[in-house]
């Protein structure tokens, strides 16, 4: 192999890596029908998949969420530009 | 008082996005929406990775198990979900089909709110809004007219005793 090509083989792994991180760091779990009308509320308890005990909850009417949500948690509505409407953390 | 789900306006129907600092750890989620009212009644939302939805730009989701009679009814949600922007502005048509597959009602909604971000499409008792005064296993079948993003949502069937069941539109 050149060095030519061992540089364009170097240049693709990188590409691909900065492809696949990209990707994978946008990467949010959706909940579709949840939010407040009438006496109706929406609760979301959450685990961490690897650790105990962090874990949390959050509920639309309470201001829970700041306190139980685990730090390294955002949870809230995106805008058509993509950006978080509020982000409670992990900014 | 105002809802404190950030960036949702009191009684509203959204979607609501959760991530974490360390994308390989995202959290194991229960969303849950009660009846404060009458407790404990409540619904269990399905929760999907964004991932997922963005590999599924679902067009058209499928709902089985439509009910409506006296006693019991079935909502509709629906949202378009993109990887780009979030929750899209949307129009989409939905239709109901009887058991025996004939076409009983149909209707054409949108989620675009003037000058604010796009809410869910929430319909409750949907055959109801279609004109439709009885039908049993029937399928609603909502298909997008415009917008961007992938269709995702679901339907929840209320039965008198309080139980409800819930539908998605597509096999994640």
């Amino acid at each position: 192999m050149t060095s030519k090509s061992r540089r364009s083989l170097l240049l693709g792994l990188i590409a691909g890596l900065a492809v696949v991180g990209r990707s994978y760091s946008a990467d949010a779990v959706v909940v579709v029908g949840a939010g407040t009308l009438g006496s109706w509320t929406t609760r979301f308890d959450l685990a961490n998949p690897d650790s105990l005990p962090t874990s949390g909850a959050a509920e639309s009417r309470t201001s829970r969420i700041s306190d139980c949500v685990p730090e390294s948690v955002s949870l809230g509505h995106r805008d058509h530009s993509r950006k978080w409407l509020d982000r409670r953390h992990g900014q | 008082m105002a809802s404190d789900i950030p960036g949702t306006a009191l009684e509203s129907v959204n979607s609501i996005f959760i991530s974490a600092n360390d994308p390989v750890a995202l959290p194991v989620v229960r969303s849950r929406v009660l009846n404060t009212a009458s407790p404990p009644e409540g619904i269990e939302l399905p929760a999907v990775r964004l991932s997922t939805l963005i590999s599924l730009d679902a067009a058209i989701l499928n709902f089985p198990s439509a009910l409506r009679n006296a006693d019991a009814h079935t909502n509709l949600a629906v949202a378009a979900i993109s990887d780009c922007c979030g929750q899209e502005p949307v129009a989409v048509r939905v239709e109901l089909f009887g058991a025996d597959g004939s076409l009983m009602g149909s209707g054409t909604f949108t989620n675009a709110v003037p000058g604010g971000a796009p809410q869910n499409i929430f319909l409750g008792d949907i055959a109801g809004q279609l004109g439709v005064q009885a039908v049993e296993d029937g399928v609603i079948r909502v298909t997008k007219l415009s917008g961007n993003g992938g269709l995702w949502g679901e339907t929840s069937t209320v039965y008198p005793s309080g139980s409800v069941s819930v539908s998605v539109g597509r096999n994640p």
